[in-house]
């Protein structure tokens, strides 16, 4: 009976044995298959004796790596050369290098400069998988997730930054300050009927703001690993596909009627 | 207290205890390797990687030390099990007098020093 695993747990631990594989080859001392065996046959022993009915999630399985330790870090005889330069995981270079260029990259777009933008962007999505088909690793689960997500969360970003575009400007177009001004400020002139054209558009800016976001949640919300495609594009098409994608047209629509909607008014 | 000396000396430390800790874990029964993980952590601050047990099972077999066969589990695939061959036990003899000397020493040296 061999213990089940999500993709993701599944693609941790044979990345985890990569790495016990390539310390263990570095020392003359030791066969490295006996102890790429010994470690999982250690893993499916400890995790046999959980509820079976369900796959085991990649954090259940990241604390009995965690017991495990770092490889290159394993202490219980001489070492050489190979086994000391393992990349300690506590190393998180290339999780700062990465986080800094997306960082200013969409600064920099944002401020209209988007050729230096996307290629500081496209420069932290190399530094991200080069950084991982290496086996570095960053200090946390999370810092890792970063790694392996950069294009999504820079999409997520960019998203986000498109958003703020449609709400500005059908805040202005609808006069939603002027309206909201008026409503807290008893001095004021009245809250306008709903037999006011300007009552309705505020109720069509807010629902059109509120959709694109809506949209833009669920589709992101709604989207899959795709473990073989994901290895072969990278996340970043995977996740501008199918579902998601629905997210980034609503988002263009919404970018576009503000600005058909002040051209008829 | 210098913590970057004492974080070396109990490494090093580490680095001889465990053999000699693996060794008797497997003294008088065979075990596989998380069997014997789980008693080595009854041993506070004895394993920090669990997984370092592994490559000190590989070693001493190639050091014919210990010696393992394959066997089914109904819980999984086959488990190696390790048990001492004759050359380990007797190595493993030399080492625990080697041992109780030197902690028997040792703890004499620190009783004179509280006597002071």
């Amino acid at each position: 009976m061999m213990i089940a695993l999500t993709d993701r747990a599944r693609d941790h631990l044979e990345r985890y044995l990569d790495e016990v594989r390539r310390v263990a080859a570095a020392r003359d001392d030791v066969d490295a298959d006996d102890v790429v065996a010994g470690v999982r046959e250690h893993v499916e022993a400890e995790l046999a004796a959980e509820d079976l009915d369900a796959p085991i999630t990649a954090e259940r399985l990241a604390q009995v790596l965690e017991r495990l330790g770092t490889p290159g870090r394993w202490e219980g005889g001489p070492r050489l050369a190979g086994a000391e330069a393992a990349p300690p995981r506590g190393a998180p270079t290339a999780l700062m290098v990465v986080i800094a260029l997306g960082l200013v990259g969409l600064l920099l777009a944002t401020f209209e400069r988007p050729v230096p933008g996307m290629a500081l962007l496209a420069a932290g999505g190399a530094v991200a998988r080069v950084a991982l088909m290496a086996g570095d690793r960053a200090s946390s689960e999370l810092g890792e997730l970063v790694l392996r997500t950069y294009w999504t969360l820079t999409v997520l970003a960019v998203l986000v930054l498109l958003l703020a575009a449609p709400a500005v400007a059908v805040w202005s177009s609808a006069q939603i300050g002027g309206f909201l001004d008026g409503w807290a400020n008893p001095g004021a002139p009245p809250i306008p009927g709903t037999r006011d054209p300007s009552y309705w558009r505020w109720i069509a800016g807010l629902v059109a703001v509120f959709t694109a976001a809506w949209w833009t949640v669920l589709g992101l919300a709604g989207m899959r690993w795709r473990p073989f495609a994901n290895r072969l594009i990278g996340p970043a098409l995977v996740h501008l596909s199918g579902a998601s994608m629905r997210g980034l047209i609503a988002c263009g629509v919404f970018l576009i009627l503000p600005s058909l909607w002040m051209l008829l008014t | 207290m210098n913590e970057e000396f004492a974080e070396n000396w109990t490494t090093q430390a580490r680095k001889g205890v465990l053999e000699l800790a693996v060794l008797n874990a497997i003294r008088d029964e065979r075990l596989y390797g998380y069997e014997i993980v789980k008693r080595l952590r009854r041993v506070r601050g004895l394993v920090i990687g669990e997984g370092t047990i592994y490559p000190i099972m590989s070693r001493l077999q190639r050091e014919r030390l210990v010696e393992s066969s394959l066997e089914p589990s109904p819980e999984g695939p086959a488990r190696k099990y390790y048990r001492l061959t004759p050359v380990g036990e007797a190595t493993l003899e030399r080492m625990n007098a080697i041992w109780a000397a030197m902690t028997g020493g040792v703890e004499e040296l620190r009783g004179d020093d509280s006597a002071d």
